[in-house]
């Protein structure tokens, strides 16, 4: 883990059991960003160390996840969209920010940006996790087929350091909030009720997440931009970490200014071209 | 079968083109020029009037070779002389060129010619790497993602960006598109190995644009075939494209002798200084990949060598009478069982009067006998949405 990110606990305003809390990581200086993890948990990925030199970044760790505790009255993403909710207006001077999520991150963030649109300005979709069509092929769960779905460069991904009872409790998570299939039809009834600026990312090799699935969020979310990124497949933080690193920072500092190509001054605004 | 005319415009008024490389333009004559042109155009569009299915249309750089640099300024010129002939664009050399502009301009070919054309997707050859200043040992990867880019601007329904290693748009969405649905059909290059996998992954009729015996082919053919199998699905006549060099006549001889005057001037003055860049480029660089060549670097040398007769029996040309040329057809469409016949009707400085003769022989005499071969190839072009 990197020495830039601190763990912490938050105490959780809705749990009524003393010692129930959400942890969570932060870490980075600058202005507040939200990063919501992906179904593996939370990893310092070099796409999130690189927005970390430039923001603030709030990392919770979703119930369940990375050992944590399942907090049982949650048993939705969409309840623990809500909690997010929670959590930043406890932790985030304003309130609102940024937020970022990759593939099941993305679900939660899409959530999040429905049910609370006030707390999120721009909003990251990577590889985002939940909208499968109904006629999509069942998602498979065996390790080699998933290995291969996962990276387009699989010698790039990281010898995994965390212990089997947290990956084996990352996956009753998934379990526990109906998350397997990665259909929310509720959740792609709304999306077009998202209103800030989006960036949805896909890697042009990902399976995991049918190539429809972000093409219909590009159509139903009225402000947003999609980018293929090439040669990644759905751990595309993984297999081209600068140029999703790049992405999301030039988005982040831009807005809708990010479609036009920036000079290389080393200037704010330019940063990430 | 379905037959496509080539005719790679080349420039003939010099008799040596010297072998460095570039080859000089001191002695370009634009008046002749003009006439060329003119020759040339009226050559491309009496091919429909002969019964090819298909016009084609081929990039190359800086050489007497060919005089048609940017081949969708040609093609948007037949769109509004011809309609009924397909657009055989083979085609961009897709790594040297802006893939955006590439897809909007092929979509414009396809829009204005009324659904008409087939895409090429070339890699062309080492030295036009040269004169576009391209690594050559970037080739293959941008080809590669090139591709990948062109047919997301076809197909996409929304806007998009794209992050790529060679190319990066943030914003794509481009107007119009192809009329074709879900874009045209694709033809590639197979003179490779990797080539024929790169054809097969992306279900492109695949051009063997220079036949030097059936052998070769057949190999290219099957891995081509076998790259199909493993990705589920088996190819048929219309996915193989051969290309051989033609020349018709009332007599063997004239034909014959038209033939080879043709080609010693294509191997000696045309072919010139691009031999020497293809040299520097191949011993410089990766672009061939360090893979098997099924065709022999010496190819050019050989074939010069080698007499009409032996080139006919080898299968790299069509050379005689009519009923010679049926034949030869024939049995190399029972060698190869390919759908596609791509015949270059002027080889080297073969006078033009020559070719409109030979086209009206092919029209008169050859194609009655030999189109239903492999019938399921006419038609892949014109599939729109509407349908």
């Amino acid at each position: 883990m990197s020495s830039d990110f601190k763990s912490l606990t938050w105490p959780l305003r809705s749990a009524e059991a003393p010692g129930r809390e959400l942890s969570y990581f932060v870490g980075g200086r600058g202005p507040d960003v939200l990063y919501l993890h992906p179904a593996s948990g939370f990893r310092v990925s070099d796409p999130l160390a690189r927005l970390a030199t430039k923001f603030r970044v709030w990392a919770p760790i979703v119930p369940g996840f990375d050992g944590t505790e399942l907090q049982e009255e949650i048993t939705t993403l969409r309840g623990v969209a809500d909690l997010i909710s929670e959590f930043m207006s406890a932790k985030i001077s304003s309130g609102r920010c940024d937020v970022v999520g990759h593939s099941l991150g993305g679900w939660i963030g899409a959530w999040l940006a429905v049910l609370h649109p006030e707390q999120v300005d721009q909003l990251v979709l990577s590889a985002p996790a939940g909208f499968r069509a109904p006629d999509a092929a069942p998602l498979s769960f065996e390790p080699a087929v998933m290995l291969k779905q996962l990276y387009a460069h699989p010698e790039k991904r990281p010898i995994d350091e965390k212990p089997p009872e947290f990956i084996t409790g990352n996956r009753d998570a998934i379990v526990h909030y109906d998350a397997g299939e990665s259909r929310d039809v509720d959740l792609m009834s709304r999306v077009s009720e998202i209103e800030c600026g989006t960036l949805i990312m896909h890697g042009t090799q990902d399976v995991r997440v049918p190539v429809d699935a972000v093409q219909m969020l590009r159509h139903e979310i009225p402000h947003s931009q999609l980018m293929y990124i090439y040669d990644a497949a759905h751990g595309l933080e993984i297999d081209q970490p600068e140029r999703v690193g790049e992405l999301i920072e030039d988005f982040l500092m831009r807005g809708e200014a990010f479609i036009v190509k920036a000079t290389q001054t080393g200037d704010a605004a330019g940063a990430g071209a | 079968m379905r037959f496509s005319q080539t005719h790679h415009m080349p420039y003939t008024d010099i008799d040596e083109a010297g072998l460095g490389w570039p080859i000089s333009n001191s002695r370009f004559d634009g008046q002749r020029a003009i006439e060329m042109y003119q020759a040339y155009m009226k050559a491309k569009t009496y091919a429909e009037e002969c019964g090819f299915d298909a016009i084609g249309c081929n990039e190359h750089h800086m050489s007497p070779f060919g005089m048609m640099p940017n081949p969708n300024l040609i093609a948007s010129a037949l769109t509004q002389m011809t309609t009924t002939a397909e657009i055989q664009l083979s085609g961009a050399i897709v790594p040297l060129s802006n893939p955006i502009r590439i897809a909007e301009e092929y979509a414009m070919v396809d829009v204005m010619s009324g659904g008409r054309l087939m895409a090429g997707f070339m890699r062309g050859i080492p030295h036009e790497y040269v004169a576009y200043n391209i690594d050559p040992n970037d080739s293959w990867s941008r080809m590669r993602e090139a591709v990948s880019l062109i047919l997301k601007a076809w197909t996409e329904p929304e806007p998009f960006g794209w992050e790529g290693e060679h190319y990066q748009f943030r914003a794509v969405s481009i107007w119009p598109k192809p009329v074709q649905f879900p874009h045209p059909p694709i033809l590639m290059s197979g003179g490779s190995p990797t080539s024929a996998k790169f054809a097969a992954e992306h279900r492109a009729v695949m051009g063997i644009l220079r036949v030097l015996n059936f052998d070769q082919a057949r190999e290219l053919m099957s891995i081509y075939t076998e790259q199909a199998r493993a990705d589920g699905w088996e190819p048929g006549p219309d996915r193989f494209m051969v290309g051989v060099p033609t020349a018709v006549a009332n007599t063997f001889e004239e034909a014959r002798d038209a033939l080879y005057s043709g080609t010693q001037y294509f191997f000696d003055v045309l072919q010139g200084g691009i031999n020497r860049a293809q040299q520097l480029v191949v011993q410089e660089t990766r672009y061939s990949g360090g893979e098997r060549q099924v065709r022999p670097a010496n190819k050019d040398q050989v074939m010069k060598q080698t007499p009409v007769e032996q080139r006919i029996e080898n299968g790299q040309v069509l050379c005689g009478t009519p009923e010679m040329v049926v034949n030869q057809i024939k049995r190399m469409h029972q060698e190869l069982n390919h759908g596609h016949m791509n015949l270059i009707v002027k080889v080297g400085n073969m006078p033009d009067e020559f070719v409109l003769d030979s086209m009206t022989l092919l029209k008169d005499q050859v194609f009655p006998h030999v189109k239903n071969l492999s019938p399921e190839a006419v038609g892949m072009v014109g599939r729109t949405a509407a349908e």
